[in-house]
């Protein structure tokens, strides 16, 4: 009987199938960007397949999926896993995902497909403050308040102290989900406000302990060196004028300590001449390391402003599209340094890039900018300039 | 073991049939809101005829193999309202599926997000966003930075529902004769 009841409602069911479908779906997408940079003077001149990006992603059904990331950077020298997680979506209002997590901090970091930034370098200021691209592994919420604010709160691993450096901050903290300590969990979360289609204004806060634990166990260093970063941006898009604005800090505590414990390591290739046993000369490449003592700000910040014009409407009816921008950054990783510590007014520094950005489809773009780096110590009047061409794509 | 594989079929069935009777509940609600409770929501699957497609190439500037589309017909005491169509657009990782309700004249009613499966550029599903395709048809340009705003911080989203909506209005224009008849 029970048999019956179950034929029948199989085919009952397989019967009733309405035709619109929402079966499981598994797409796949990606980007990528060839970097081309001419400094000024005797800085290398490089052309560099620097990203390729390919999203795999699956929908089991209606709530649960699985996006994932894998980045190959500089055709091949590096492959990181940036994304990789599990997602349920409950409601509109609640949702949890868990594996390799984007932190949800500024603009770059979350959005970051070359035809929906400009210029063919992603800002300085995000990759030293920020640190842009970060990601680690963790848990975290995620939802709707309303149809306007919506939130990402999440815990992942924290930030690894013997990494920070004077010149880039916390970023070289990042433990990038590769056997990650998970002993100094930290906590990040990010509101997001649109009032109008037009206007989004979000903000997102770090907070966590920095000091690899070992570390500490060891008797090695005294110190938890709790981060905190705050980040506020604004993006304001009309017709054909878009506009963003940004700002960010981060505070180091312990940031003497840990320059007194860990000191920086910098490597550098140097070609050693070897005489061999024919009596040749040879040179050969080495890797030559030194260590110097950290000089790490406990304050650091910076923001950046940009204004972007698509003209290509005005002068003919196409839809393709062609803009023009210029960025204002002004960021500083020594801002405010611990006792007995100076800053060093090079990494106070001001960029200022213009250039064009052509797109003949919107997720395809041709991007061609100059770039003038100016700091504190050395002023703008001994500038540096770069000019740099791109491409870039995405698809999904 | 015969048992449990008839179990198993069962499930499986439950599991492919469930969230498509799912949206259709969802799609016949949100039209009930735009036509009155008494609205009748009938799904039909309409075929296209090979003059039919033909135009549907020309519109859309490419060989399209879409055959069917599946209207919603809403009628009330035997006189017709509009019509709803439910469709998939790609967000960055996952489908949104999105209603657009059409009025008898051919003209936008309202597009309502049904399924939204992101957890960035929820925001397609704002009423300030959706509200700017009412009124349009098959001649308004419906395109983003035109007629359309597209949304600060949410492109990928906005982008792709404003082209499906597009392109249900072509297709719609093309058949409205038929549905006449």
């Amino acid at each position: 009987m029970l048999k019956l009841i179950l034929n029948l409602l199989t085919l009952l069911l397989l019967i009733s199938s309405n035709v619109i479908a929402q079966e499981p779906t598994t797409s796949i997408g990606g980007y990528g960007e060839l970097h081309i940079n001419v400094p000024e003077g005797s800085g290398k001149k490089e052309a560099d397949f620097h990203r390729f990006i390919i999203y795999l992603s699956h929908n089991f059904n209606e709530k649960w999926s699985l996006m994932s990331e894998l980045e190959i950077e500089h055709a091949g020298k590096e492959v990181e896993l940036e994304q990789a997680y599990l997602e349920y979506r409950h409601s509109k209002a609640f949702g949890i995902r868990a594996g390799v997590l984007l932190q949800p901090l500024g603009i770059i970091n979350q959005y970051h497909e070359p035809p929906m930034f400009f210029g063919v370098e992603r800002p300085n200021f995000e990759k030293s403050i920020i640190p842009t691209t970060w990601w680690e592994n963790g848990i975290g919420v995620f939802g709707h308040i309303t149809d306007e604010v919506n939130y990402t709160a999440q815990i992942t691993s924290g930030l690894r102290a013997d990494g920070f450096t004077a010149k880039d901050g916390i970023r070289g903290g990042r433990q990038k989900a590769i056997e990650s300590f998970s002993e100094n969990p930290s906590f990040i979360g990010n509101i997001n406000y649109t009032p109008m289609p037009e206007l989004k204004i979000g903000g997102g806060v770090f907070f966590g302990n920095s000091v690899p634990a070992n570390d500490k166990r060891s008797g090695k260093i005294d110190a938890d060196g709790f981060v905190s970063l705050g980040v506020g941006h604004l993006q304001y898009k009309l017709n054909q004028f878009e506009f963003k604005a940004e700002y960010a800090f981060v505070n180091i505590a312990d940031a003497d300590k840990i320059n007194r414990v860990y000191p920086t390591i910098t490597e550098k290739t140097v070609n050693q001449k070897i005489v061999n046993i024919s009596g040749d000369t040879l040179t050969i490449p080495t890797i030559q390391k030194t260590s110097t003592q950290k000089n790490i700000a406990s304050m650091m910040n910076g923001f950046l402003i940009e204004g972007a014009y698509n003209f290509l409407p005005c002068l003919v009816e196409t839809s393709e599209e062609l803009w023009a921008f210029a960025r204002l950054e002004k960021y500083d990783t020594q801002a405010e340094m611990p006792a007995g510590f100076v800053a060093d007014n090079k990494y106070n520094r001001t960029e200022i890039t213009f250039g064009l950005s052509y797109k003949p489809v919107y997720n395809a773009v041709v991007k061609a900018d100059l770039q003038m780096f100016g700091n504190e110590k050395d002023g703008f009047s001994n500038n540096l300039k770069q000019f740099n061409f791109g491409i870039g794509y995405y698809f999904f | 073991m015969k048992f449990s594989i008839q179990i198993f079929l069962a499930f499986l069935a439950w599991g492919v049939v469930y969230p498509q009777a799912k949206l259709f509940d969802k799609a016949a609600a949100s039209l009930k809101t735009y036509f009155g409770d008494s609205v009748e929501v009938v799904s039909h699957v309409f075929r296209f005829s090979e003059e039919e497609k033909l135009k549907l190439q020309q519109v859309q500037k490419s060989k399209t193999n879409i055959d069917t589309i599946n209207l919603l017909i809403c009628t009330s005491a035997g006189i017709r309202l509009g019509y709803g169509v439910v469709d998939n657009v790609k967000g960055k990782s996952q489908p949104i599926s999105y209603l657009t309700v059409i009025d008898t004249l051919g003209d936008v009613v309202d597009v309502n997000i049904l399924v939204y499966r992101e957890s960035h550029g929820g925001e397609v599903q704002n009423e300030s966003f959706r509200r700017q395709f009412r009124g349009k048809n098959y001649r308004s340009k419906i395109e983003i930075g035109k007629d359309i705003k597209g949304i600060s911080g949410a492109t990928i989203s906005s982008r792709s529902v404003t082209d499906g909506v597009k392109k249900i209005m072509s297709i719609f224009e093309i058949i409205k004769p038929s549905l006449s008849k």
